[in-house]
């Protein structure tokens, strides 16, 4: 089967066939609270983890942006964002929302609604995911009618709530996030690799330090609501057996005391499939400084980005619109899977088959069994037809500034190819947003070269071919939006 | 064959140590610029100043450390604004302090270069023509003056103080190796291609800072290592000190005039202080802020200064454990292959039909020229490259230096494995050889490119690894681990 850009096997576009002039720009934001009051699993370890309802270290919430635009008083085009404390979304989550939703947004296209995730680790379960069983939390299904509720009655209250505004952006710097995948003499890479070995030679990837924020006002530019985009998921605290939005339940407490209770933040990740919230160098270094500012490790990240957000908006806000070029553009296109090889298959098998046969399985060795049984359920199926891959791409130009999803855990070299070409002043990249197929890291060429976690079959429903694909579909359909 | 190696080193190690000594601190500065047109350092091409945009100095930092009132271990550290010391400097100085400095082991004192693009060139034979310029050989005289009395005062201006240390974060350089679908790189190479992958290799946003007090705790010098060269305007036809000279002034304005500010350049072979990516979005922020791009990153420095100041001047210490050992060693230099010859012989034979008035013409076949040299002497004897690396201990905090325009990768293993609790890396620091230069990862000599070609490196991966063994068995010396 061939694949190409321009004759992939389904690409629907939905949206603006055309990016209108100028438009007012309607404004509405809201939060829902999406902890439950029972004993929850949450996702991001192998092993099951409970959280109980007694113990908890920080609420999980839904942020919503809703905004249109207008010309001559008509609805030109719309947009739902929500950001969502969960560690990713499963595949039929949006496309059951949107319908959940029916008939309640009057004069909105519920394609225009995208869901994203922070991918904290402590987090309420979508689903039951890898594992066997959620040792006796709320069952997950019970849990989505829950999200949905609390969600929808946020999303009604945003968008109903919309009215004019007036909107700035700009581009901020904070060092959050390290590259974790560790290489050694020999090619070979670990995520979360040793660096105190004599064999390590180098962070396999670059590093991202931008903040992007887009800031809300309404039209006495009273702060609403901010967005903003930061190269690293929220997992400081992946271990704990509690709930907690991790650094942006900080990031959050800290911009409400500054500018209101009823600022609303959504937190939305860059591309990060290959950096995390941890020092993998000057550990140390970094852990004496938190020491002597009295803060653990996601208050110093939260007091890094709130820094950059004031920063950032001491000169934004010199520079605020209430007409901007507003278009939305939604792309639904299939790429390539990664192909399982025969070795890899045989990797699979030879690590299957012991699991399978214990009686008893313990910690995470479930979910590593179906983890490995999925590869070889893969490998069966490559022989029948070729792995396709569903995504479904957002792209959004406010004024100057370009907004593009994807869905996967994408590694850093996705996002700087996306960048160098965007033709947009500036661009903000958000991932595990819109996902419409199984969550799936995304790794880049050299990753997959050095293995391990995140980059073995296993991790990557896609691999650099799709990757690439994905690529130029995001700069085309950028490119679509800022024609002149 | 000349045998290279941890533990067979050319020449032993000088160590002077003082633990838990009171610590004597001196610091000084000195404009190293003249009131004539001078060559600048930094490109293929002879530019010769037309004005000072910012004087480039010489900033003075001395050291000593005393247990019970006797002199225990000592330092002279300085931070020059020049592209490179080249070794003969480095050598005058010590012969000139020498016999100034009662008491002080010139071997004890280094040079690091700030990495500007826009100060003095040094090296005489670096350009066929000065035109009516201050030549170097007579420059580097009035420069040697100048730094022999900033020292003097510096050591003879000597106090009890203390020190304190901490970490702070400024985005200020980039990678700037930009790599393309047939795995090979380029140095500022397009990335706004269909062909471009991404950028080779790391980017650190740490910055060091190192501060030192009077016993009253008023802040007397501060040394910042900064892991990005200062070269944002790197093709001017000035004197300048590049971001460094705003940052001198901002602090110099929040902490009082006499403060003098040591910028010394972390491990950055692969780094350049400019955007390669988002640079529109970058450039809108300093049209807002109404800052220049060089302006906008001193402001990110001083941001981080003052943050991390702020925490760690509450621990400040006037008692220390100080260590300064001075390796002297030899790694491998990088062997040429018989293709690397040809593909140099054939650039060289291109340059030398063009006229050598063009002084960029000359600087090429002079670039190509050592290259064959190199595979001509290699014939004989294994290449080798001398180097003196500087490793420090004041209280936590471990100091080591390189002579070369080190590429990141080496940083992270030394950071990977440094036993001290904050280990502060400096490059273009104590030349021993007339040849130190770009010092590429592994991974950047299979992309080629300038930076990694073998033209722009004595020394490869081989003597790169054997520079982080030595640096981190000199650590773990000082260390006791």
């Amino acid at each position: 089967m061939k694949w190409c850009v321009g004759f992939c096997v389904s690409a629907l576009v939905v949206g603006s066939a055309s990016v209108a002039a100028s438009a007012e720009l309607w404004i509405g934001a809201a939060e829902a609270d999406i902890t439950p009051d029972q004993p929850v699993s949450l996702t991001g370890q192998f092993h099951v983890r409970v959280a109980p309802t007694n113990n908890i270290l920080s609420r999980c919430k839904a942020n919503v942006l809703a905004l249109e635009s207008r010309e001559n008083g008509k609805p030109a085009d719309c947009a739902l964002l929500i950001a969502c404390d969960v560690c990713y979304l499963p595949r039929d989550i949006q496309p059951r929302f949107r319908e959940y939703l029916a008939g309640r947004l009057k004069g909105f296209d519920a394609n225009k609604l995208l869901l994203t995730a922070t991918h904290t680790h402590t987090g309420p379960a979508l689903d039951q995911g890898w594992y066997d069983d959620v040792g006796g939390a709320m069952p997950p299904e019970e849990y989505v009618a829950f999200f949905f509720d609390r969600l929808a009655v946020a999303v009604v209250k945003a968008w109903e709530g919309r009215k004019p505004g007036t909107v700035a952006w700009g581009l901020g710097h904070a060092v959050t996030s390290q590259n974790r995948r560790s290489v050694y003499a020999g090619g070979s890479a670990k995520m979360y690799g040793g660096t105190d070995r004599p064999e390590f030679r180098n962070l396999e990837g670059g590093e991202d330090p931008s903040v992007d924020i887009l800031f809300f006002l309404d039209a006495e530019r009273k702060p609403v609501a901010t967005a903003i985009t930061v190269a690293c998921t929220a997992q400081v605290d992946e271990g704990l057996s509690r709930l907690d939005a991790d650094y942006w339940a900080d990031v959050r407490d800290d911009l409400r005391r500054r500018y209101g209770e009823q600022y609303v933040v959504l937190g939305l990740c860059a591309p990060a499939g290959d950096l995390a919230p941890r020092a993998m160098l000057r550990k140390g270094t970094e852990a004496r400084m938190e020491r002597l500012r009295k803060l653990n490790r996601r208050q110093e990240l939260a007091r890094r980005i709130v820094r950059a957000f004031e920063d950032t908006w001491e000169v934004a806000q010199n520079d605020l619109r209430t007409d901007v070029v507003f278009a939305h553009r939604v792309e639904r296109f299939d790429v390539p899977g990664r192909k399982i090889t025969d070795l890899e298959y045989e990797t699979a098998k030879n690590n299957y088959l012991p699991l399978a046969a214990k009686a008893t399985l313990v910690g995470g060795e479930a979910a590593h069994k179906n983890w490995y049984k999925r590869t070889m359920t893969r490998y069966e199926a490559q022989i029948v037809s070729a792995p396709r891959y569903a995504v479904e791409l957002h792209a959004l130009r406010l004024g100057d500034v370009a907004i593009a999803t994807n869905p996967f855990e994408l590694f850093l070299d996705y996002g700087m190819r996306i960048q160098a070409r965007s033709p947009a002043e500036q661009t903000v990249l958000i991932q595990l947003a819109s996902p419409v197929d199984d969550s799936t890291y995304l790794p880049s060429e050299r990753a997959t070269q050095g293995g391990g976690y995140s980059a073995v079959p296993e991790s990557s429903l896609v691999g650099p071919e799709g990757g690439q694909m994905l690529v130029e579909r995001t700069v085309m359909a950028i490119t679509a939006l800022f024609e002149k | 064959m000349k045998k290279f190696g941890v533990g067979l080193a050319v020449s032993a190690g000088i160590v002077t140590a003082g633990m838990a000594a009171e610590l004597w601190v001196g610091a000084a500065e000195v404009s190293i610029t003249p009131d004539r047109p001078i060559s600048l350092a930094g490109q293929f091409h002879q530019r010769i100043s037309k004005k000072v945009e910012s004087p480039c100095m010489a900033n003075v930092l001395a050291l000593e450390a005393r247990d019970a009132g006797k002199p225990a271990g000592q330092a002279i550290l300085i931070s020059v604004d020049v592209v490179s010391i080249p070794v003969e400097v480095q050598r005058a100085l010590r012969t000139r302090l020498g016999a100034r400095l009662a008491g002080f082991d010139t071997n004890m004192l280094f040079l690091a270069a700030t990495h500007t693009h826009t100060g003095p060139t040094l090296n005489q034979e670096r350009f066929n023509d000065y035109g009516e310029a201050m030549q170097p050989k007579d420059y580097v005289p009035f420069m040697l003056d100048r730094m022999a009395d900033a020292a003097a005062k510096a050591w003879d201006g000597r106090k009890p103080g203390a020190v304190a240390w901490g970490l702070g974060q400024a985005v200020v350089g980039h990678n700037r190796r930009v790599v393309y679908a047939d795995g090979t790189a380029v140095m500022y190479g397009k990335s706004d291609t269909p062909a471009f992958r991404g950028l080779e290799g790391w980017e650190d946003h740490a910055v060091d800072v190192l501060c030192f007090t009077d016993a009253e705790k008023r802040l007397l010098a501060a040394a910042l290592a900064v892991p990005c060269p200062s070269q944002t305007v790197e093709g001017l036809y000035e004197v300048s000190a590049d971001y460094w000279h705003h940052v001198r002034e901002s602090l110099k304005a929040k902490y009082g005039e006499p403060l003098v500010v040591l910028g010394f350049c972390g491990p950055a072979g692969d780094q350049v202080p400019r955007a390669m990516l988002r640079g529109a979005a970058e450039a809108r922020m300093e049209r807002l802020r109404k800052l220049s791009h060089k302006q906008e990153l001193a402001r990110r420095i001083v941001a981080a200064f003052d943050e991390t100041w702020e925490v760690i001047r509450t621990d400040l210490r006037a008692d220390v454990p100080f260590a300064h050992r001075v390796e002297r060693f030899q790694v491998p230099g990088r062997k040429l292959t018989d293709q690397e010859y040809a593909e140099a012989k054939k650039g060289y034979d291109e340059y030398a039909k063009r006229d050598e008035k063009e002084t960029a013409v000359f600087s090429r076949k002079r670039w190509y020229k050592s290259t064959l040299e190199r595979y001509e002497a290699q014939q004989k004897a294994d290449p080798a490259n001398t180097l003196e690396v500087h490793v420090l201990r004041v209280g936590d905090l471990a100091l080591a230096t390189n002579p070369f325009e080190l590429f990141a990768d080496y940083a992270m293993r030394i950071h990977g494995r440094s036993p001290a609790g904050q280990t502060m890396l400096v490059q273009l620091a104590s030349p021993a050889d007339e040849r130190h230069s770009y010092l590429p990862s592994d991974r950047a000599v299979k992309g080629g490119g300038y930076s990694a070609v073998p033209q722009s490196t004595p020394v490869g991966p081989e003597g790169g690894q054997m520079l982080v063994e030595r640096t981190l068995e000199a650590l773990k010396l000082l260390f006791g681990k």
